[in-house]
C-alpha cells in the first residue's frame, strides 16, 4: 500500500538525484573552457583539442536534455567528465595536478549511486592509464613515467578505490535511509491502528455504560436500541480495521480461546 | 461508604440544604440523557447544562456557575485536559470530576495531576458515582 512517508521518501530520491546530476553536468560543461584554455597555453592546437572536446561537450549536452531517459543521463554526464579528465592529463602535458584532478573527476562521477555509472568509469580508468598509457606512457605521463614505472596501475588502483569507497559509503546510506523509512512507515501504520483500537474501545465503552445505566433506569429499550447499535459500530469498525491492515479474514477464524473465555477468568 | 444514596444524601447535602449543581460534559448523548435522568432521580445532584465539547464548556459554566463538572476525557477536537487545567487555575471552587472510558490506571494520573478531584470510570453504578461526586465537592469546600 503505497503510504505518504514512501512517496515522500521517492520525491526525496529523485529531488536529490537531480540536484546531483545538475552538478556533475555543470562541472563538465565548465571543464570544456578550462581545457581550451590550458590547451592553448601548453601549445596544443584548437584543431587537435576541438575535436576530443566537443565529444566531451557533446556527452555533456546530451546529459542534460531531458529527452533522453534518467538511466542514460548519468552515464553520459561520467563519460562526459571522464573524457574532460583525460583531455586535462592530455593538453596538461601528464603533471600531476592533472592526474589528482582526473581521479578526483572519477570520484565525482560516483554521486550518481549509479552503479553502471560507475563500472564505466573504472572501465575507463583502466583503459586510459594502463592501456593507453603503457601504449604512450610520455604522453599521458609525461616525466612521471620515468620516475615511476607502474604509474598507471597506481593512480587506477586508486581511482578505483576512491569510486569504490564512494559507492559503499552510498550503499550503507541508502540502506540506513531505508531502514529509517520502513520503520517510520511501522511506526505511522501502529498509531493508525492504535487510533482504531481507541475508536473501538470508545465505542463500545459508551455504548456498554449506557446500557447498564439504561438498565439501572428501568428504560428497557433504550439498552436494547444502545446494544444493537453498538454491536453494529464495534463490527463497522473492526472490519475497517481489518481493510486497513490489509488483513486476510481466514487467519483469524482460528481462535486461540473460546469466545467469552477472557471475561470468565 | 460509596453505594448508598440516603446516606451521601445526609452527609453532604441536608447539611448544606443545597442540591448539588453539575454540568454533564460527554460527547455522547444517549449516555448523558440517561446519567441525568439517574442522577436527578437521586435528589441529590441537579443537572443545569449539558454540553458535547470541551470548548463548549466554559461558555456554560460561566454561565451557570455550576458546583461541580462531569467531564469525559475524549470527545472530538480533544480539550478536556486543558480544560481541567484552565478550570482549576479559574476556579478553585469547582469541583472537577472526570469520567472516563479508560481504566483509571491509564490516564487517572495525568487528570488528577491538571487539577481533577475524582476520576471515574464509566459503567459504575450511579449510587457510587454520586456518591463520589458529593464526597469530593465536600473534600473540595473543606480545602478553601
Amino acid at each position: 500500500m503505497p503510504t505518504r512517508l514512501n512517496r515522500d521518501y521517492k520525491h526525496d530520491v529523485s529531488f536529490t538525484w537531480r540536484a546531483r546530476h545538475a552538478i556533475v553536468v555543470s562541472l563538465a560543461l565548465l571543464l570544456l573552457p578550462i581545457l581550451l584554455t590550458i590547451g592553448a597555453r601548453s601549445g596544443v592546437s584548437v584543431m587537435q583539442s576541438s575535436v576530443p572536446i566537443l565529444i566531451a561537450g557533446l556527452f555533456a549536452v546530451l546529459a542534460a536534455s531531458e529527452r533522453i531517459t534518467d538511466a542514460l543521463r548519468p552515464l553520459l554526464a561520467t563519460l562526459s567528465l571522464l573524457t574532460g579528465g583525460a583531455l586535462l592529463v592530455w593538453v596538461g602535458g601528464g603533471s600531476l595536478v592533472t592526474h589528482l584532478v582526473f581521479v578526483a573527476l572519477v570520484t565525482v562521477g560516483t554521486l550518481y549511486h549509479d552503479w553502471l555509472a560507475y563500472l564505466v568509469s573504472v572501465s575507463y580508468i583502466w583503459l586510459f592509464y594502463v592501456i593507453l598509457g603503457g601504449a604512450d606512457p610520455s604522453a599521458i605521463f609525461g616525466g612521471l613515467a620515468i620516475e615511476t614505472p607502474y604509474i598507471g596501475v597506481v593512480i587506477a588502483s586508486t581511482s578505483t578505490i576512491c569510486a569504490t569507497t564512494g559507492m559503499i559509503s552510498w550503499l550503507i546510506v541508502d540502506a540506513s535511509q531505508q531502514r529509517r523509512t520502513e520503520l517510520e512507515t511501522a511506526l505511522a501504520k501502529a498509531a493508525e491502528r492504535q487510533h482504531q483500537a481507541m475508536e473501538i474501545h470508545d465505542n463500545v465503552v459508551q455504548g456498554l455504560a449506557t446500557v447498564v445505566y439504561a438498565l439501572e433506569a428501568g428504560d428497557e429499550n433504550l439498552a436494547n436500541d444502545t446494544a444493537g447499535k453498538t454491536l453494529d459500530n464495534a463490527k463497522d469498525l473492526i472490519g475497517r480495521l481489518l481493510m486497513i491492515e490489509g488483513a486476510d479474514l481466514s487467519d483469524f477464524l482460528d481462535r486461540s480461546e473460546p469466545a467469552q473465555e477472557r471475561g470468565e477468568e | 461508604m460509596k453505594g448508598d444514596h440516603s446516606e451521601h444524601s445526609g452527609k453532604h447535602v441536608t447539611e448544606n440544604g443545597k442540591v448539588l449543581e453539575l454540568i454533564l460534559i460527554d460527547d455522547a448523548a444517549e449516555l448523558r440523557g440517561i446519567l441525568r435522568r439517574l442522577m436527578e432521580r437521586s435528589g441529590l445532584i441537579r443537572v443545569v447544562a449539558e454540553a458535547n465539547l470541551a470548548n463548549e464548556a466554559s461558555d456554560l459554566i460561566k454561565m451557570y456557575e455550576p458546583d461541580a463538572i462531569l467531564l469525559d476525557l475524549a470527545m472530538p477536537g480533544g480539550g478536556a485536559l486543558e480544560l481541567i487545567e484552565q478550570l482549576r487555575s479559574e476556579r478553585k471552587s469547582l469541583t472537577i470530576i472526570v469520567l472516563s472510558g479508560y481504566p483509571a490506571s491509564s490516564t487517572a494520573h495525568e487528570c488528577l495531576e491538571r487539577g481533577a478531584d475524582r476520576y471515574l470510570e464509566k459503567g459504575q453504578p450511579t449510587s457510587i458515582l454520586i456518591g463520589e461526586i458529593l464526597e469530593a465537592h465536600t473534600k473540595r469546600k473543606e480545602q478553601l
